[in-house]
């Protein structure tokens, strides 16, 4: 008797206990799936940030074109609040659980982006591997875009930014725990994807990336450039389509690649040895060109390759940007023990020398 | 049977390494916490070598019975008292912490204190089985966890995100000499043994531990495993910002072929059975040791039956840490996480070094037993 | 050869040993034989009744019949008694009579568990019979099979069977324990039977296994299990088990090996599946829809829009068909049985999606659970299984995803503490070294 008092004491206080708990039940048709958000700048001295949200809205067929979206958009003083206010607007529950795009204005980016990365690193809900990208002309109006091929509301960008749907050499995917820790990082600086809108399509064009300090955005590369940073940093996206190069009158797409560099310090100055391994295939080749004199062809091309990457890690170094963490390198051989002070200098005196060995795969079905 | 010694040196090391151990090393990386990583597997193996040598002399028997022998009774009820704390302590540290991180991750509106009660709840009922139950749940939920607490590894460390020159960086700061409280949080993960005072008594007579040095060794790679990775993904200063930060390491892989893309889910689920069977594991330590304190005890490692002592006793437990829930919030219980950690390494070392000598003069009082 | 006889064979109630005297002639015949492998008719018209009858003179009969063999090697004893024949000791010489009876086709056949390559027949309700085909698959002069009396008014006779080289001592003693400890007056069902013994009241997972097939039965007597037999009943009992004998299906010791290694772990994930996918699907689409990926989501969503309440009642609607449906497809007559498959499939299927009560995602998950519960091949695990979902649903409700894998480790901790007759009921097994000792000091090899 006893013991089946005790039990059914246990058993009531379980009960009574799992009641308090039940506060989270949300059903998932009452919540509204945030799929994409914009973050501006306004002229506004009292309300600087200008929040936009892409709201997916669910509907029961699922077929092409015929999801739906809700833009709604705020101006406000901060942007924690700001998200709050827009949860006044909608009559569902905003749930940024499955946002994975996050976009920057352009000039927004030019400013200061820390304390928005803040905020986002903050929340609980905003996934580590939200993807984040600078959007031109402004964010507003590239959230703005339906395209009309959609399946799954806010799918369309999304799958830019995912790793199985199109592999593009061109687009970098920069994901919310790696820009957190470039921003923080001696020895590294972080880069964002650019996004730009067609408007006749109404379909997305990311082919450019900006490159930022700790703050702000400093250089936009242009579509050739972003290419060929994307195969000189090959280990920094995960994507491993590297496109093609050009050299007149050879096109020829790099298979695989692999870059190595040192980092040797002289008593006059500090030099980086880059050595650059490629496995090519030709896809525009004079007839016959590669089978008669083999070498040539070779030369030209790693000559012209390794110019054009030390014009690149050139331009990069002007602007005053490391992308590809020399700076980190850097610590590792020679300790640098008040790194904001001199590093900026040793930087802008680096010498670069590259080295190109290309391995010729084939040249496709004819010679 | 050996590997029963396995599972109870895993759970500890696992358990401790995601919940309280990473935030004090990290928080002192460039001072320190490389030199105390390589100390402490010395550290940890000479107390091993020594606990386990010591038991091997009291074959069957717990620490009660093994005082019992020596000394008299109150003396035995204090130290008994005394270890219960300390043990139920560290459990009820990471029950806690757990249930905050559900309540940040998985149920941010739920009530924290409701949570807490029904994981509490569910521990101290699983506290009260018998010695051997204990043994076997926690051999089904390691041999469930181990591969996915593998996946989670082996997916961070093959990421992109993974730059071994931040490694690089911070091991180079290994010239410098650790703090207490560092030393104390990189052995607390080799002291799984301690677990041993209690359930030495389901061993068999003739057991023989075998394989000691494989314990020693998987525990240092983990140790080395846990601490540098989350600073390979995330820099040598961001790794700083995050609270939870194998949470954050977790969150920030992907898997791009499954249906659940977040690899925190699965993380956060593998910990919440580690966390309840390390609990289990603690509490039904403290209740053994409680139960010695109170007369007419009967020591049955395979009870049909449970006593309703233990039921009381286990009561008991979760009240006095449900209501120690009050007065702790999220601050304040890593500080006093570390305070409580020195404390613990200390108690360890005299406890291991005082059963180490009271082995050596059982063997003396057996000789001289035989020889007259 | 009586005496020789007593010290080579195990004690057992079916052994018939018999020594005739004539009471004129003072003539002495021993006969030996087991009950249920001979046929009685045979053994008296051609043994008893001449003897007594005395007629002509019995060597004669002996010599001259073709059924009797003159038998010279006494080691052969036992072979010969277990294959069906008597042994006949007359005047210093020893034969034997070839009385085997073959009763496979009085066997009903087997309905609860079925199998392809198999023995298709079950137990039958005669004990004699039973006794006989379990003789048959197990000959060995080891097995020793005792006869009690259970229930005070039925006094339905139980037969007890092991064999008494490799069973534990320990859970015998235990076992008669609790028999002689039965105070009831009707015993009519190995079920009753089963309950009486088990453990505790209120336990979640049985204890014993209740089967009608005589390979399993023969498979567990050679593993030193003890098996029950009541009279009137066709199922018998075998106990000690662990919860990994209620996993595997006879089959897997017929069939091919790389198939049956992946039809376990099949089980396994079945038994996984039906005892959360309720409770997951209620705790990913209201507390974290956040776990899948967006396009799934997406898609659930849609599925979901059409459904007015919430999730939790949709499940709960859904398993109370599912559970009636099983229910009633037991006890509805043959003739009307095809109707409840028609009103099953077509009216919960998809005239409830139409309509707008449920949504389509938990039709499958409906399906599903009731499919993979009748994957575990034990219908007594099976039925205990049924249950484990509900808390398990609770707990969703309450906690989300966390509450749902809390119910599960509350399972196994319940599983682990379930002792069968003393024996370890869910424990890993790995190899045990009988070298080293065992784990608490209970337990069987």
């Amino acid at each position: 008797m006893r013991k089946e008092l005790a039990y059914s004491f246990i058993v009531l206080y379980l009960l009574a206990s799992t009641l308090l708990t039940g506060c989270g039940f949300k059903d998932v048709d009452k919540r509204y799936f945030v799929v994409g958000m914009g973050i501006d700048k306004t002229d506004n001295e009292e309300k600087p940030y200008r929040v936009t949200l892409k709201l997916g809205v669910p509907s029961i067929q699922i077929d092409v074109g015929k999801s739906k979206t809700q833009v709604e958009t705020i101006e406000t003083a901060s942007i924690a609040e700001g998200v709050r206010m827009l949860k006044s607007h909608v009559d569902k529950e905003i749930d940024f659980g499955h946002c994975k795009v996050i976009l920057f204005g352009d000039s927004f980016a030019r400013e200061n982006i820390r304390e928005a990365v803040e905020w986002m690193s903050r929340r609980r809900d905003i996934q580590n591997i939200a993807a984040i990208a600078v959007g031109s002309p402004n964010a507003e109006d590239v959230i703005k875009v339906q395209p009309g091929i959609e399946r799954f509301p806010g799918n369309s960008l999304n799958l830019f930014f995912s790793e199985d749907a199109t592999e593009s050499s061109y687009t970098f995917i920069e994901s919310l725990s790696d820009l957190t820790r470039r921003l923080n990082e001696k020895g590294l600086d972080p880069f964002l994807p650019v996004v730009t809108m067609q408007q006749e399509d109404k379909t997305y064009v990311i082919n450019q990336v900006a490159l930022l300090d700790k703050e702000k955005v400093v250089t936009i590369l242009n579509p050739d450039e972003t290419q060929l940073l994307r195969q000189l940093a090959e280990h920094i996206s995960l994507p491993k389509q590297f496109g093609s190069y050009r050299s007149d009158p050879y096109v020829a797409l790099i298979n695989s690649i692999k870059t190595k560099y040192k980092i040797i310090k002289t008593d006059s100055a500090i030099k980086v040895d880059m050595n650059i391994k490629q496995a090519i295939t030709f896809e525009e080749i004079p007839l016959n060109s590669y089978f008669e004199h083999p070498n040539q062809s070779v030369e030209q091309l790693e000559q012209a390759y390794s110019e054009d990457a030390k014009k690149l890690l050139q331009k990069i170094q002007a602007a005053g940007v490391d992308p590809f963490g020399f700076g980190l390198r850097y610590r590792v051989k020679y300790h640098l023990p008040n790194f904001d002070q001199e590093w900026p200098l040793l930087y802008k005196s680096m010498e670069f020398d590259v080295k190109t060995k290309i391995e010729v795969r084939g040249t496709g079905l004819t010679r | 049977m050996n590997r029963y010694v396995f599972y109870h040196y895993f759970i500890v090391c696992f358990t401790n390494l995601v919940m309280l151990v990473p935030y004090h090393l990290i928080n002192e990386r460039f001072s320190g916490s490389v030199m105390a990583i390589i100390l402490s597997p010395f550290i940890g193996a000479i107390m091993l070598y020594m606990f386990t040598n010591a038991l091997t002399k009291f074959p069957g028997e717990g620490l009660p019975e093994i005082f019992d022998h020596f000394y008299p009774r109150w003396l035995v009820s204090m130290i008994m008292i005394y270890k219960s704390f300390i043990t139920g302590t560290s459990a009820a540290i990471v029950l806690s912490t757990y249930a905050v991180i559900i309540t940040r991750f998985l149920n941010p509106e739920g009530n924290p204190y409701g949570i807490v009660l029904v994981l509490m709840v569910v521990c101290a009922f699983a506290a009260t089985r018998s010695t051997v139950t204990v043994n076997f749940v926690l051999e089904i939920v390691l041999i469930l966890s181990f591969p996915f607490v593998g996946f989670v590894l082996y997916k961070a460390i093959k990421s992109p995100l993974m730059n071994w020159d931040a490694v690089a960086i911070v091991a180079e700061h290994y010239n410098k000499m650790p703090s207490l409280l560092v030393i104390a949080s990189a052995t607390f993960v080799f002291t799984g043994f301690l677990n041993l005072s209690i359930f030495n008594r389901t061993f068999p007579t003739n057991f023989r531990f075998k394989y000691r040095w494989l314990l020693v060794l998987i525990a240092f790679i983990d140790l080395l495993m846990i601490f540098f990775i989350p600073i390979g993904v995330h820099g040598t200063e961001a790794v700083e910002h995050y609270v939870y930060i194998w949470s954050a390491t977790a969150d920030s892989t992907k898997m791009a072929y499954g249906f659940i893309e977040r690899v925190l889910f699965l993380f956060l689920i593998v910990l919440l059975h580690l966390a309840l069977a390390f609990t289990m594991v603690g509490w039904h330590m403290s209740i053994e040791f409680l139960r010695y304190l109170l007369p007419n005890n009967i020591v049955n490692p395979d009870e049909a039956k449970t006593p309703l002592r233990s039921y009381v006793i286990a009561g008991g437990i979760l009240l006095i840490t449900f209501s120690c829930m009050f007065f702790i919030n999220q601050l304040s219980m890593f500080q006093l996480g570390g305070y409580f950690m020195i404390i613990r390494m200390f108690s360890e070392f005299v406890i291991v070094i005082w059963v180490y000598l009271l082995s050596k003069k059982k063997v003396r009082r057996d000789e001289k037993r035989i020889s007259i | 050869m009586l005496n020789r006889l007593k010290i080579i064979l195990s004690p057992s109630e079916d052994l018939i040993q018999n020594e005739l005297t004539h009471p004129i002639t003072g003539q002495k015949l021993e006969l030996a034989y087991y009950l249920p492998l001979c046929d009685e008719t045979k053994i008296h018209s051609f043994i008893t009744v001449p003897f007594s009858k005395n007629e002509y003179p019995f060597m004669t009969l002996l010599q001259s019949n073709p059924n009797f063999t003159k038998v010279t090697d006494p080691a052969t004893w036992t072979d010969l008694l277990l294959r069906g024949q008597a042994m006949v000791a007359y005047q210093d010489s020893i034969f034997s009579f070839d009385a085997l009876k073959y009763s496979y086709n009085d066997l009903p056949d087997a309905k609860l568990e079925t199998s392809i390559l198999g023995p298709q027949h079950s137990l039958s309700e005669d004990p004699i019979t039973s006794l006989s085909v379990i003789r048959n698959a197990y000959m060995s002069p080891e097995l020793v099979i005792d006869k009690m009396n259970v229930g005070n008014l039925s006094r339905t006779s139980l037969y007890i069977m092991y064999d008494q080289r490799k069973v534990n001592n320990h859970t015998l003693d235990l076992l008669m324990h609790k028999l002689a400890s039965i105070h009831l007056d009707l015993i009519q069902s190995t079920g009753q039977l089963e309950r009486l013994l088990n453990g505790k009241k209120y336990q979640l997972f049985p204890t014993l296994l209740i089967t009608e097939r005589i390979d399993r039965i023969g498979r567990a007597l050679s593993f030193g299990k003890i098996v029950l037999l009541l009279k009137g009943s066709q199922y018998a009992i075998i106990l000690p088990v662990t919860f990994f004998d209620f996993m595997h299906a006879v089959e897997d010791h017929y069939e091919s090996i790389w198939m049956t290694k992946l039809l376990i772990i099949l089980r396994y994930s079945a038994l996984f599946i039906t005892t959360t996918l309720p409770g997951l699907y209620i705790a990913i689409l209201s507390y974290n829809p956040e776990i899948f990926k967006v396009q799934l989501t997406f898609s659930l969503v849609a599925s979901r829009s059409i459904v007015p309440y919430p999730s939790f009642i949709e499940v709960l609607i859904m398993l109370g068909m599912i559970e009636m449906l099983l229910e009633s497809s037991i006890r509805i007559p043959k003739l009307i049985g095809s109707t409840s498959t028609t009103v099953g499939g077509l009216i919960l299927g998809s005239a409830i999606q139409q309509a707008g009560l449920v949504s389509s995602i938990m039709i499958i998950v409906t399906s599903l659970v009731a499919i993979s519960n009748f994957v575990l091949p034990i219908h007594s695990m099976s039925l205990a299984v049924r249950f484990l979902k509900y808390p398990i649903i609770v707990l969703a409700i309450f906690l989300g995803v966390a509450g749902v894998f809390l119910g599960l480790f509350f399972y196994i901790v319940c599983l682990c503490s379930t002792r069968s007759f003393g024996e370890y009921y869910f424990r890993y097994r790995g190899d045990v070294n009988s070298k080293q000792g065992e784990i608490g000091g209970a337990g069987t090899s």
